[in-house]
């Protein structure tokens, strides 16, 4: 019983159902913080130290303080304020099929255990300098071409976001 | 430390949180907050591909996250500016607002 | 010569193509020229073709000219090939010579027509597909003249197309010949699945050999459909009972069209087919029963009509019908010479007498109806005498060429070598038939020639004999009308004139020499005596004779209150001729109005509303409801698509999970119980 795990794990979901299901937007935010920090802890208990400070530090610390920006500027009303649903038969559809999806995903992976074998983790393996080593030889190209993608985007948003275009 | 989490727990953690920004997505009328249950629907994705890749003990696992975590913060700035630029025109962020492109 | 013999038709068509596309443009002059050149060039080869065939010993006259091979699918094998034999020679020298003759007298006739040009084209291209079909060596090359003949009929008569009736006219003709042609079609059908092959040189000497083995008796059923089947073509072309309607409507054309088309030449390509396939018919005689019945009950039903009719043109066109009831009334008793012959005295003088009338029509400034004409023979001598000369002829009075052929097709009816008892009802037919005929050909004569003139004064003004091109046609003609006949006359007569040969029979007698030897095995022909024959003949001049009388009393001595008191005293009987037995409305009753009917139920029913309305449009409806109702799935929100994007991957998790909610409700329940 990895009590490490279970903790964040709890946390990680209760999180989750509070951010799809509080009606103010701010709220969801700090409730989608939560999803994002608890994840982060389970990266470090994966052997994955990079990866979670990448997490922090991107998710956390710029996606969602885009949003939260984001939110404050616009002053979204909640949304109980915001009128009659037109499409509620959907979203009742789309709703119970994700519970399906849920129960799916879930009980399909039934038995991974045996198919998937716990390989010995090799010394250093999540490091910086073994990740970096990695980033930048055996994939540099998918690296340079996220740069051009995050050129893009950001000549995008810029244009975007103007206010004379 | 006790006993390692088996992947199956994992797994079953990221489904649940796929599911749940899933069921957000449909749910919800905030434009924020799908951007929002969006993200979360991305961290499952994470999530699993750390864990399996600490269980295969294959590092690209990780990679592939950190080139993910650079799509997502893209996504998310041309977003949240079509957003805005939206904004100016409708003056609102429910999406039931949003209906031109419909038959 | 037999390398020649592909100039004969391709001559009239060069000189169509030369008119049709280049005509307008080059004038009359140019047109006249090629158009007569043409048909006259076509003429002289074929007499230099047809001397070399009589230089030739008499088994041995045929010519066969193999151009190309046209159809080649497996068994059916047909190519385009003439054959030239004595038929074939008779035929194209009357087709091509009165052809020329015709053409000579077009040009003074059409002078001030301002289609000229497309007159003379349509003109050589009907002379070009009558060649064919003279000539072809099988059916099919027939069929293509028999069809083209058709064609140009069709043009030609509603050459004057601005006018409706015109218009009507031709279509009339094309569309009754059409149904004929589709019996003749069935016709050819048959006689491939029964012989294999269409050609004359494949199909008559099968059919000859298989009877001489004894495998082919009389009256075979599939004989008979076959030789039945190719006469209703000839019905519907040689205008018969009961596809002749077109042909008195046919005289909306130009006067030398009716003279050429409509007496001489196309309407005859039905007797020279039964002539041709003589052997099939000799073979089939109940089909010759069918045919010499037809023939003889149209002969004298047009003959009735012909009495009471008022243009001058449609006494000439019932005249013609009956003469062609005659035509075959000849063929179908086997006397296959003597139709032929009937045939080429008829093109003479059906051809002078519609050319006459022409003439007069002309001088009348158009006007065709008989009760403005009377004693234009002073103003109108050479169209007069010309015209007498053919009347005496189709009247049958020796020693002009009707009596000649007329005469020996009633007296081998009367001895109808299979059906004897039938041979004499036809002959009673026929020779009433005779006297009728004398009867209204005189009656046109003296309302024509004789009497007063009934006109208008300026009409007297401008009444002229015509132009030497027309004239020396007429005269041409007319003397044809005469000596025509004493190239078959008969033996009786031959030996008292000093041991006269019957050229004709003498020269055609080897195309039916097969069909003679059955009808001398199979027929019952009883030998009159001389003097029999001699009664008969005299008989067939007193009826001729008797007509006469009857005209010139009516006509001629009683002109004002004869024709009246007869018309009140048999006004029932009168009124039903006058109406040509109101066969036209009983055809538009039971034919066309069905047809109409028919058409417009497929139209409006069928068409429109079935599968236009139904099919198309209700397809489309269907569609369109189909889409109102499955396009509110794009509603705009997008939490709908992402709704939608679930049940997608609901479905592909479902596809390859495979799991049942029994499973999914067990392992729920175990990890509750699990958790607690």
């Amino acid at each position: 019983m990895d009590i490490y795990f279970w903790i964040f794990a709890v946390i990680g979901v209760a999180a989750g159902i509070f951010t799809i299901s509080y009606k103010d937007a701010l709220p969801c935010a700090l409730g989608l913080l939560t999803v994002f920090m608890s994840l982060a802890a389970l990266y470090v208990h994966l052997h994955a130290p990079l990866v979670a400070i990448f997490q922090v530090a991107i998710y956390a610390g710029a996606i969602l303080v885009l949003v939260v920006f984001v939110i404050m500027l616009l002053m979204t009303p909640d949304e109980d304020q915001m009128g009659r649903q037109k499409n509620i038969g959907f979203r009742i559809m789309g709703f119970l099929l994700g519970l399906l999806m849920m129960c799916y995903l879930a009980i399909g992976v039934k038995g991974i255990d045996q198919l998937v074998h716990q390989e010995k983790l090799p010394k250093g393996f999540g490091d910086p300098h073994v990740f970096g080593d990695l980033l930048f030889r055996q994939y540099l190209l998918h690296f340079e071409v996220a740069s051009v993608l995050l050129l893009v985007a950001l000549i995008g948003g810029v244009y975007l976001a103007k206010k004379r275009l | 430390m006790g006993p390692m989490a088996s992947l199956t727990d994992y797994v079953i953690l990221s489904s649940i949180l796929f599911a749940l920004g899933a069921i957000g997505f449909v749910v919800r009328r905030n434009a924020l907050i799908l951007f929002m249950t969006v993200e979360m629907m991305l961290n499952a994705v994470n999530l699993m591909l750390v864990a399996f890749s600490k269980f295969r003990a294959d590092m690209a696992g990780q990679v592939m996250v950190f080139f993910i975590y650079a799509v997502a913060a893209a996504e998310v700035a041309v977003g949240l500016a079509i957003l805005i630029a939206l904004f100016r025109h409708v003056r609102s962020v429910d999406i039931t607002k949003y209906r031109l492109m419909k038959w | 010569m037999e390398h020649l013999i592909f100039l004969i038709p391709l001559l009239p068509l060069l000189g169509f193509l030369l008119n049709g596309l280049l005509g307008k443009r080059l004038g009359k002059g140019f047109v006249s020229f090629v158009g007569c050149a043409s048909v006259g060039l076509a003429f002289w080869v074929a007499l230099l073709v047809v001397s070399a065939l009589i230089s030739r010993p008499p088994e041995d006259r045929q010519f066969v000219q193999h151009l190309w091979s046209w159809i080649a699918l497996g068994h059916f094998k047909v190519s385009v090939s003439f054959l030239v034999d004595q038929l074939s020679a008779v035929m194209i020298l009357i087709v091509t010579g009165v052809s020329f003759v015709i053409h000579i007298y077009s040009i003074g006739y059409m002078h001030d027509d301002e289609s000229y040009w497309r007159y003379f084209a349509y003109l050589n291209m009907f002379v070009f597909f009558m060649c064919m079909l003279v000539l072809g060596a099988n059916y099919l090359v027939m069929f293509v003249g028999w069809e083209g003949v058709g064609l140009a009929s069709y043009l030609l008569i509603g050459f004057w197309y601005q006018g409706i009736p015109n218009a009507d006219a031709g279509k009339k003709a094309f569309i009754v010949n059409r149904i004929g042609d589709f019996g003749f079609a069935l016709g050819m059908f048959m006689m491939f699945v029964t012989f294999g092959s269409l050609s004359y040189l494949q199909v008559f000497p099968k059919a000859y050999h298989l009877y001489e083995a004894g495998k082919l008796g009389l009256n075979n059923p599939a004989l008979i459909a076959i030789c039945l089947l190719l006469f209703v073509g000839a019905t519907g072309k040689s205008a018969q009972i009961p596809l002749y309607v077109w042909l008195p409507d046919a005289m909306a054309g130009p006067t030398p069209v009716s003279a050429l088309i409509h007496a001489a030449t196309m309407v005859t390509a039905g007797v020279y087919m039964v002539a041709r396939s003589n052997i099939l018919y000799t073979l089939a005689p109940t089909a010759l029963l069918v045919v010499a019945g037809i023939a003889a009950t149209t002969a004298l039903f047009a003959a009735t009509i012909g009495i009471l009719q008022n243009d001058i043109k449609k006494v000439l066109a019932y005249s013609t019908v009956s003469q062609l009831g005659y035509m075959f009334m000849g063929v179908g008793v086997t006397a296959y010479w003597a139709g032929i012959f009937h045939l080429m005295t008829h093109a003479f003088f059906k051809a002078c007498l519609f050319l006459c009338s022409g003439s007069v029509i002309h001088a009348m400034g158009g006007d065709q109806d008989m009760r403005h004409m009377g004693g234009l023979a002073k103003k109108m001598p050479i169209t007069y005498l010309t015209m007498l000369s053919a009347t005496l002829a189709i009247a049958g009075i020796p020693p002009f060429a009707g009596f000649f052929s007329k005469d020996e097709i009633l007296w081998r009816t009367f001895n109808f070598p299979f059906y004897p008892v039938a041979g004499k009802i036809y002959w009673a037919l026929g020779a009433i038939g005779a006297a009728i005929t004398a009867f209204y050909m005189f009656r046109l004569i003296f309302m024509t020639f004789h009497g007063k003139f009934r006109g208008t004064e300026e009409q007297w003004h401008h009444v002229h004999e015509s132009p030497m091109t027309m004239t020396i046609p007429l005269i041409i003609l007319g003397t044809l009308s005469l000596v025509g006949g004493w190239v078959g006359i008969s033996p009786l007569l031959g030996e008292k004139l000093g041991n006269v040969p019957n050229i004709l029979e003498n020269f055609l007698d080897p195309v039916f020499e097969h069909s003679a030897e059955i009808v001398a095995k199979y027929g019952h022909v009883t030998h009159y005596s001389h003097s029999f024959e001699w009664s008969m003949m005299g008989l067939s001049v007193l009826l001729a004779l008797t007509g006469f009388a009857a005209a010139f009393y009516i006509y001629m001595i009683r002109p004002e209150d004869a024709p009246k008191k007869l018309a009140e005293k048999f006004a029932g009987v009168y009124n039903l001729v006058y109406n040509k037995y109101y066969v036209d409305e009983i055809y538009y009753l039971c034919v066309v109005m069905p047809v109409y009917w028919g058409g417009m139920f497929f139209w409006k029913v069928v068409d429109a509303f079935i599968i236009d309305g139904l099919g198309v449009n209700g397809t489309a409806f269907l569609v369109k409801q189909g889409s109102a109702v499955s396009r509110e799935a794009h509603n705009g929100y997008i939490s709908t698509y992402g709704a939608f994007m679930l049940i997608g991957i609901v479905g592909i998790l479902w596809y390859f999970l495979h799991l049942s909610p029994h499973y999914i409700t067990d392992t729920l329940m175990g990890w509750l119980r699990a958790a607690f």
